[in-house]
């Protein structure tokens, strides 16, 4: 198999890349021509959606083109040999005018020439490289984590926060009164000390929380109900690819990945571009959250602790629907529609676990503060560097309290 | 496609049979056999462990869709093919290797798999094997699909589908049996089919009752059943996914039980339960925990096996890394045929 070198990567590649991302690929032509495609492909993909990232992401993407930049050229073969050790599926055509299409026919075929452990072996070695040249920056303050589950929900007969439990406090007696305005009034606080855009964010599953902490300014919204046209539009979309015989499930993941908010017509939903962007991709890159609230919550908290690495998020978990066949959930048919609230309970716990390791995956994990209520019940979790691990506390309190214990 | 005559030909039929009852739908450690998970398996924990020999690391190298990996299970060969695509197997399948070599028909080999894609693994595309010496094989949904028409309301529960595969793959030249061929064989009326599906609570049930038939009408000496319940674990909810895995442990002894109940399977019956494979860990940041098998890490390419049966050694546990290619040659030494073209080595642990 020959390879499609990089150096025949032409401007004319990026011409239907947004505006700052073509200016990004075209300032640093020289370099990206000197790149395995196996990895350009991966960088390629994050400059051609460079408008649309949050300011952590763009830094990102500055910091690693300044880290290859500032390399003589028997350092970047050294730090690229991996990769271009790799076969490449790319014999002609412009592979790096469409990143997204071409990164998912490098996956398909590195899996296929069993690769992609080897892939996995050159991504993580670079990573660490980088790392450690370019240490993430240390956020301004203690990050903060509030997972709330379980909206509506009995008892449950298993114990809850069994995974996180060995991590901090379990509290068995909190007073569930006025629960939601206390946390709230706790993020408020944050935004007003330390207002940084796309810093403090609040994710619900269902309908937006009603207090005036939740309409701050400052505080980045998402709500699952907010995006109800947006998902019918997107399901419409998919139900037309999948009966259309046409697309298999690979070409399926391709489309919906290019999608655009434009594209989307009147579902629409936020005026910051940026967002509109950061929720249609909530969409179409995450499997089951076009269907499940639940699964929509933590893939969206996982999502916003990677891709903007807030100071602040609270996640919200609400009900999600019964399972049917899949070929009616994939309609845009909600008429009747049933809750699982036992199930729901256990995909949110299971929700704030994952949530707590991608917040454990940031810069200052160490002195992260991470909080996870049983909505309206006495249940909860507390992990920061001030609390016991492994502890379980007996003693009657409210949520201000064990958010100042957490401080 | 076959003849619905003597159902009981198979008098001369060899004394060893196999069963493998696969999860296609990816199951990990933390779910089934490592103490948090054992919750969710209390049959094959407590009933069929002690009655069988252990793998505790069974490591797939192929590719991790459901597929391509269970067609690599069935031919001992990690075959390349897009998982997504409706091709057979490159490689002989377990199935050919022995109609062939001990010269058994068709109703002497079967496959029962979910609808998506698997209606080629029973037979393989290799010109020394191939056309007519493979497994039939049954799709039990898309049978209830074709046996319901429009009418669907009462069986919603067991047309669910994987949410990973949901696009609509066209229908090819295979060895799947219909519903007509299916109900004269078993001697199950469509109407019969229809009321019990109507009281099976999933997909996998149905796929249980359907092995159930055939073992009573035609005893099969080698019948692979994939189950396929597990895989909602891609939609993202972990109780779904639990809930999945709960199930297949009670068919898992279901089935057990039921070979132990016929008179033509036991005493003379290996049975195999491996998942195809694993899923994504927890900690490997690029894949989000159970929900998919996308990143190749060592969880995710890592599982189990059990095997049972006549000669296997009981409550025995083997911690030494075989791989799920092992499972094709393992079987084709216990019926005694050669899989010559399988890249796997018996195991000889329960040999």
């Amino acid at each position: 198999m020959t390879n499609m070198a990089s150096h025949t990567i032409q401007p004319g590649d990026f011409a239907h890349y947004p505006p700052e991302g073509k200016k990004v690929a075209v300032e640093h032509l020289p370099l990206l021509r000197q790149l395995p495609p196996a990895f350009a492909v991966s960088l390629l993909r994050e400059i051609a959606n460079y408008d649309w990232r949050f300011p952590a992401e763009q830094h990102d993407i500055d910091m690693q083109l300044r880290y290859l930049s500032a390399m003589s050229p028997s350092q970047l073969q050294a730090a690229m040999s991996a990769f271009a050790a790799l076969p490449s599926p790319f014999e002609s055509g412009s592979w790096a005018s469409s990143p997204i299409e071409s990164s998912e026919k490098l996956t398909a075929y590195l899996w296929t020439m069993h690769q992609m452990d080897n892939f996995r072996i050159a991504a993580e070695t670079y990573q660490l490289n980088l790392s450690m040249a370019e240490p993430e920056v240390q956020p301004a303050v203690p990050r903060l984590c509030i997972v709330v589950v379980g909206k509506d929900s009995p008892v449950p007969t298993a114990p809850l926060f069994q995974k996180l439990r060995p991590h901090g406090t379990f509290f068995t007696q909190i007073k569930p009164a006025d629960g939601l305005n206390t946390l709230f009034a706790a993020v408020t606080a944050r935004i007003s000390a330390n207002p940084v855009p796309y810093g403090h964010w609040y994710l619900d599953g269902g309908e937006q929380f009603k207090t005036s902490g939740a309409n701050a300014g400052g505080l980045t919204t998402i709500s699952y109900a907010a995006l109800a046209t947006l998902r019918t539009a997107l399901l419409k979309k998919i139900s037309s690819a999948r009966t259309s015989g046409a697309v298999g499930p690979e070409d399926l993941r391709s489309l919906l990945a290019q999608l655009r908010p434009d594209q989307m017509g009147a579902a629409e939903t936020s005026s910051d571009e940026l967002l509109r962007h950061f929720e249609l991709n909530l969409l179409t890159e995450g499997s089951g959250t076009q269907i499940f609230s639940t699964t929509f919550v933590q893939w969206a908290a996982r999502e916003t602790l990677r891709r903007a690495r807030p100071l602040t998020l609270l996640a919200r978990f609400a009900p999600r629907q019964v399972q049917r066949p899949m070929d009616d959930m994939l309609t845009a048919h909600a008429v009747n529609v049933q809750y699982d609230l036992p199930g729901s309970l256990v995909d949110a716990d299971m929700g704030a676990f994952y949530t707590w390791i991608n917040l454990m995956r940031l810069s200052g994990a160490g002195n992260s503060r991470f909080l996870a209520w049983f909505e309206d019940h006495q249940q909860a979790i507390a992990i920061a560097p001030t609390m016991a691990k492994g502890a379980v506390s007996t003693q009657p309190c409210d949520l201000s309290q064990v958010l100042r214990w957490m401080s | 496609m076959m003849s619905a005559a003597p159902l009981r030909a198979l008098a001369a039929a060899p004394a060893q049979k196999v069963v493998v009852v696969t999860f296609g739908g990816g199951a990990r450690d933390e779910e089934t056999f490592a103490l948090e998970g054992q919750q969710y398996i209390p049959h094959l924990l407590n009933e069929l462990i002690p009655q069988a020999t252990f793998f505790t690391q069974v490591v797939n190298r192929g590719i991790l869709g459901h597929y391509v990996a269970n067609a690599s299970l069935a031919t001992g060969v990690y075959e390349t093919f897009n998982n997504f695509a409706p091709v057979a197997p490159r490689n002989p399948t377990i199935f050919e290797y022995f109609r062939r070599d001990l010269g058994r028909p068709a109703a002497d080999a079967w496959v029962i798999a979910p609808s998506n894609g698997f209606n080629r693994i029973g037979e393989s595309d290799n010109k020394l094997y191939g056309s007519g010496l493979g497994a039939h094989v049954v799709l039990p949904k898309q049978l209830l699909n074709t046996a319901l028409g429009r009418s669907t309301s009462e069986y919603e529960h067991l047309l669910r589908d994987n949410y990973e595969s949901p696009v609509e793959i066209p229908s090819s030249d295979s060895n799947q049996v219909n519903l007509h061929e299916l109900a004269n064989l078993i001697q199950l009326s469509v109407n019969d089919f229809l009321a019990h599906a109507r009281t099976a609570s999933s997909p996998d049930e149905l796929s249980i009752f359907i092995a159930q038939q055939l073992m009573k009408q035609l005893a099969p000496s080698l019948l692979w059943i994939t189950l396929h319940d597990i895989d909602i674990a891609h939609s993202g909810a972990f109780s779904l996914y639990t809930d999945a895995i709960r199930r297949s442990d009670r068919l898992c002894e279901e089935l057990w039980t039921a070979i132990q109940n016929n008179p033509e399977y036991k005493g003379k019956t290996s049975m195999f339960i491996l998942p195809d494979f694993g899923r994504d860990a927890d900690t490997d940041a690029g894949g989000n925990g159970f929900q998919h098998h996308r990143t190749g890490d060592p969880l995710s390419r890592t599982t189990w096996m059990m095997a049972m049966g006549p000669g296997i050694r009981e409550n025995v546990t083997v911690d030494r890394p075989v791989e799920s290619i092992d499972l094709v040659p393992t079987v084709a030494s216990l019926l005694r045929c050669n899989a010559r073209f399988a890249a796997g080595h018996p195991l000889p642990e329960v040999l």
